[in-house]
């Protein structure tokens, strides 16, 4: 039971019994609510026949009554209570945890995740998705299954209380079932579109935000808005077509519950006349029947509101179960030479991106990959710190197979440095020191004047403290080049990757660095994918890929007599620089 | 302006369907009510005759059963037309919000990055819809509740009324309570912790990458964690503000028999006619479900209105900032030389100064470099000729006019940039390359492809130029983006050309290419080249080394190096680093 509403719902276990506690004690509420209606049928029982019948005595007088109301406010008011905390408090305690469960799992995910697909949307569809979840929980689904069951309770004793005129209440309610049921595929699919088309409008926005320039450029405003016009009007139209639907079907099943009315009312007739029945019973029937169907048509739409969720749901589910990468944290190599070993990668079926790649990086060595643009350079540098698993041959680090080992444990291994370089809301100082947390700040101020941070960082308001923004957003490209390489060199790790770690600098700040960038490199294993080939020159070994497979290996010296694309590669720039 | 004023603005067309909607809601109310009173009608019957006809009976119940269903279908045609106006409101405010945003000058968007203008417009758009679309129309069929409630004061018994308005005036009074609660500030604090907690989970979720490579992932993840627990602590603080008056409200607003079956007793006692008494007491039971109901149907507008009323406050004011201003009375452009005078500009809330006092001319025909350490003021000065900012002092003419008075069209019609982040778009690149001049000759169009060094990309693509790119189609690494980005500038083959070359350097071949086009560009063109190579520089009619938004020295590259001053010493420097490499030789090369 637990785990089927665990996986149902995407709760946690706690969840999962809070959202049961919850149910149960709106249940309680729920049933607890019936008591002004116990209570006006005490004293109907009572004063009503003294109606009908003069004769009657009285047997509570007002201040029994009196008494007595207080006693069931409190009653309610306690189950109110209890019925709020576990279900409006609760809920955010639940959101919170999963969030958290949600973080976990994200770090967990291969690395190649987060560069492969727009994670960070992912990510935020999901945050979204959280808050319409903790919405409907507190205020939609625990008291949908309470009044299911209220419901059920109600009726189970109403039947026995007089079945027949029961019957003449509910027997509207599975045909007004039967007319949701019979629209839930027509609405599903409706809601389909919509979601499409909002999506539409979004990446229509985007568009507009992304290619703004452009547009300016080339005075393309106006064809601009009259495509978004045409989108957001497609988007109108279906969000006007789909409430329709979904109102037409909804308030037809509500519309026929109130036949129900009718029912009741002749049939509770005729059995009095008949004397099958009593007038205060006829008249409990009555007064029921005034307020019987209101809730459910509220449980009807709930559980359509339910159904609006599973999207929502169902995309979390799928982000619990993305694969993670497991291994062994008990990793000390011998060596630090890295081994390509017949290596098959691909990211998606059919397109394969590195075919029977071999070859070694050798420690206290530098080796260049170097290649035409899609070639699986990036690739290689990044399954050699096992970004993502191989599909075919290994990739060993000392002897061992990388993919048996731990991603953290094998990263502690790496210095990495990348083109595309992320950065933290946070201070320069804070930043820098990511590459080693327990640095002091000597140190860090030594590296970072190592890797040219220092002459920029000294001239920004608050020197190393300040704070940089989203991303580092106040930063130029070079800036940001030059921090995520001093935040390499803090690390000193004995493996070094630098996929394009200078490719944003300028020749002259990328003379200026060498020397940290020496420094970091000095008797390490060394991957390096560098565009300019005289950033390479000087590899002890090139390693050149082409389409997925390595066409030239060999010291630079070799590969360049043999005049052929690395060869070629050197010429071209040599015309350009010089 | 009342937040619904200012969403009427957004409701264009639509603007009566708003109180159509409150009089249907109102309507549905009031006939919602009727079959309750033809069951109290039927409980007379039966109290005052013991008995009743059949046809009466089948009357009632068909026409309980009737106007209940009518109260349905009214309320479905409230709701539906609410909805109209809704939809349009959110649509609207899309469309309002980007028609700013695009008539943003350029700079605009330094200050905003794409993401977070994108997430205000999307997200907050939709944020209205609970208010229109449900809260308002609920409210108007709540309102009735009291009339109706006053109606039955006077026409049946005014002391079992009296009992009923107890529990209904505490109830709207808890109601009021609970709004004023809500009111201090929560919606706004409430929404930007939501916005911080979003935020951090896309920067969490970038940074992750690079935590788990420092073995950092404790660190980050402690942001993200504060946040999440902020929020949550911050929505549990307010929900336990509610929870009292909450659950009193739950009481009472079901509570109404508590307060009328005393009162009916009391006036049994004191009433000589004990039946009627009793009889009216039936309908009072029977109506207050209904006043239950729509009161909790209308309890959350408060609620509603403020996160409207802070959607909209956060869109206007994404789109508050100044646009540029169109001319009055346009000159037109004549001549294409470009002339700086005296020009300051600081960039906006920023105290440093970005372009200090510059003044140049650039002849008709001429290329101009501008060099220099990046952060000096270089890629500004540029960016200022197409009015990406307007000067804080000083002028800028285009052929002796002010850019100020040239008109918007006018001006792009004259100038293109090439700029190192041009976008593509996710279309054919026939599509891409004619952007801006849809009707181009499909000569025209080849043209601009050899120019701009493109043929090749396209021979090699089975379906040439009809080949679509980006995620559906074909993947162009960045070198060729830039070539394609430059074939639709050929196109364009504006007068005056900005070229800012790119920093990043992409594979050999590409950068090759890319340079060839950029010079065929410039051919006969008046040119401001911001250059990042000093081999692209060599041949410009005039170079101007920019420090520190000043112009430190100008001249061609010859008249430069014989100055032996900054330029001279760039020089030898780039010469020197060119021969740079990655390796344990190449320290103190």
């Amino acid at each position: 039971m637990y785990t089927m509403i665990q996986k149902r719902f995407a709760l946690s276990k706690k969840g999962a019994a809070d959202f049961m506690k919850g149910t149960a004690c709106t249940v309680l509420l729920d049933i607890s609510l019936m008591l002004p209606a116990v209570f006006m049928f005490i004293f109907l029982n009572e004063y009503l026949n003294r109606v009908l019948d003069p004769g009657a005595s009285i047997e509570h007088t007002v201040w029994y009554y009196v008494l007595l109301a207080p006693c069931f406010m409190l009653v309610m008011f306690i189950f109110a209570v209890l019925q709020y905390r576990s279900t409006y408090i609760t809920i955010y305690d639940e959101s919170a945890s999963r969030r958290i469960s949600l973080a976990e799992k994200l770090r967990k995910l291969p690395l190649a995740f987060f560069g492969e697909k727009n994670l960070s949307d992912l990510t935020s569809t999901i945050m979204e998705d959280n808050t319409a979840l903790e919405h409907v929980f507190s205020h939609a689904v625990p008291q949908l299954f309470a009044s299911i069951i209220s419901i059920v309770l109600i009726a189970t004793g109403l039947f026995i209380y007089n079945w027949q005129l029961s019957l003449a209440l509910f027997w509207v309610i599975p045909f007004a079932a039967t007319i949701l049921l019979v629209a839930k595929n027509r609405i599903d699919r409706e809601n389909n579109v919509g979601y499409r088309n909002k999506r539409n409008v979004s990446e229509k926005i985007q568009e507009g935000l992304d290619t703004v320039q452009e547009m300016k450029s080339y005075n393309q405003e106006e064809a601009y808005l009259d495509e978004l016009n045409a989108t957001v009007d497609a988007y109108e139209k279906q969000l006007i077509s789909g409430e329709l639907l979904t109102g037409m079907f909804v308030n037809s099943s509500a519309a026929f519950l109130k036949l129900g009315l009718a029912s009741v009312i002749i049939v509770g007739a005729g059995m009095v006349a008949a004397g099958t029945a009593s007038l205060f019973v006829y008249f409990v029937f009555l007064i029921i029947s005034a307020s019987v169907y209101n809730p459910v048509n509220e449980v009807f739409n709930n559980l359509a509101a339910l159904l609006y969720l599973n999207v929502r749901i169902n995309r979390m589910n799928e982000m619990q179960v993305m694969p993670v990468q497991l291994g062994t944290s008990d990793f000390t190599p011998a060596n630090y030479d890295i081994v390509f070993d017949n290596v098959d990668f691909s990211y998606e079926e059919g397109k394969q991106v590195l075919r029977d790649v071999s070859f070694t990086a050798k420690q206290g060595e530098i080796t260049a990959l170097v290649g035409p643009s899609g070639g699986g350079k990036s690739t290689s540098a990044r399954l050699a710190a096992r970004f993502w698993d191989v599909q075919g041959g290994k990739i060993t680090l000392g002897g061992q197979d990388i993919g048996g080992i731990d991603p953290e444990t094998l990263l502690k291994h790496y210095s990495v440095v990348f083109q595309d370089v992320v950065l933290f809301n946070a201070s320069i100082m804070d930043n820098l020191r990511v590459g080693r947390r327990d640095a002091s700040d000597e140190e860090v101020i030594r590296i970072a004047k190592l890797a040219r941070c220092d002459e920029f960082i000294q001239k920004m308001p608050d020197g190393y403290h300040t704070v940089i923004g989203e991303n580092g957003e106040t930063l130029s490209g070079g800036e940001r080049q030059r921090i995520s390489i001093a935040r390499a060199l803090l690390k000193d790790a004995p493996i070094v990757l630098l996929d394009e770690a200078t490719a944003s600098l300028d020749v002259e700040n990328e003379t200026k660095i060498q020397a940290g960038i020496s420094e970091l490199v000095r008797n390490k294993t060394v991957l390096i994918i560098a565009h300019r080939m005289r950033t390479v020159a000087n590899a002890d070994k090139v390693v050149v890929l082409n389409e997925g497979m390595v066409v030239e290996n060999g010291s630079p010296e070799e590969l360049r007599l043999k005049n052929g694309i690395f060869a070629n590669m050197v010429t071209m720039q040599m015309a350009i620089e010089n | 302006m009342s937040t619904l004023a200012k969403l009427q603005k957004y409701m264009i067309g639509r603007k009566m369907l708003l109180p159509l909607s409150l009089v249907l809601s109102a309507l549905g109310a009031l006939a919602g009510m009727v079959p309750y009173i033809l069951i109290w009608f039927i409980i007379r019957e039966f109290i005052t005759a013991g008995t009743s006809s059949r046809a009466l009976i089948y009357t009632y119940a068909w026409w309980a059963a009737g106007l209940a269903i009518g109260s349905v279908v009214i309320y479905f045609a409230a709701l539906s037309v609410s909805h109209l106006a809704a939809f349009r409101v959110e649509c609207t405010m899309r469309l309002h919000a980007m028609k700013k945003v695009v008539n943003m000058p350029l700079g605009f968007f330094d200050n905003n990055t794409v993401g977070r203008i994108r997430k205000i417009i999307d997200e907050n758009a939709g944020i209205t819809h609970g208010f229109l679309a449900h809260q308002m129309p609920d409210l108007a069929g709540s309102s009735v509740m009291p009339v109706a409630a006053a109606v039955m004061i006077f026409v049946f018994d005014w002391r079992l009324g009296m009992a009923c308005l107890v529990p209904l005036v505490i109830s709207m009074l808890l109601m009021c309570y609970m709004m004023v609660l809500s009111k201090r500030g929560f919606m706004k604090a409430y929404m930007d912790s939501l916005e911080e907690m979003n935020t951090e989970a896309v920067e969490y979720v970038r940074g992750i990458p690079v935590v788990k490579v420092f073995q950092q992932t404790v660190f980050s993840f402690k942001n993200f964690h504060n946040c999440i627990v902020n929020y949550r602590e911050m929505v549990i603080k307010y929900t336990r503000l509610w929870k009292v008056p909450m659950s009193v409200y739950t009481v009472i607003i079901n509570g109404f028999a508590f307060f009328l079956v005393p009162a009916a007793i009391l006036l049994t006692g004191n009433s000589g006619n004990y039946a009627l008494v009793i009889l009216n007491m039936f309908l009072y039971i029977l109506i207050t479900p209904v006043f239950s109901q729509s009161i909790m149907r209308s309890m959350h507008i408060s609620q509603a209105l403020g996160q409207a009323k802070e959607a909209i406050d956060r869109l206007e004011n994404l789109t508050a900032a100044e646009q540029l201003a169109e001319p009055a009375r346009p000159q037109k452009i004549r001549n294409h030389d470009i002339q700086f005078e005296m020009v300051s500009f600081s960039y906006p809330g920023a105290n440093k100064i970005a372009v200090d006092n510059v003044s140049f001319d650039i002849q008709p025909g001429q290329t101009v470099a501008l060099v220099g350490a990046s952060g000096g003021g270089k890629t500004t000065i540029a960016r200022l000729v197409p009015r990406f900012w307007d000067v804080t002092e000083g002028k800028i003419r285009i052929g002796g006019i002010n850019v100020k008075n040239i008109a918007r069209k006018d001006l792009m019609n004259h100038v293109s940039f090439v700029f190192q982040n041009t976008r593509l778009f996710k279309t054919t690149l026939l599509e891409n390359i004619t952007y801006g001049n849809r009707n181009a000759a499909m000569e025209d169009v080849n043209r601009a492809v050899d120019l701009a060094q493109c043929r090749e990309i396209i021979d090699r693509l089975p379906e040439g130029v009809h080949t679509k790119i980006g995620p559906d189609g074909t993947y162009l690494s960045g070198g060729e983006q830039q070539r394609i980005a430059l074939a639709r500038a050929f196109l364009k083959n504006a007068p005056i050309v900005l070229l800012d070359e790119a920093t990043a350097f992409t594979d050999p071949e590409n950068e090759h290419l890319i340079q060839q086009a950029m010079k065929k560009l410039a051919e006969g063109k008046t040119v401001l080249m911001i250059a990042h190579r000093l081999t692209s520089v060599t041949g410009a009619d005039n170079i101007f080394v920019i420090e520190e938004g000043k112009i430190a020295e100008q001249g061609t590259h010859h008249v430069l190096l014989q100055k032996q001053g900054i330029y001279a010493g760039m020089w030898n420097e780039y010469r020197k680093s060119v021969k740079w490499t990655i390796g344990k030789e190449a320290v103190g090369v």
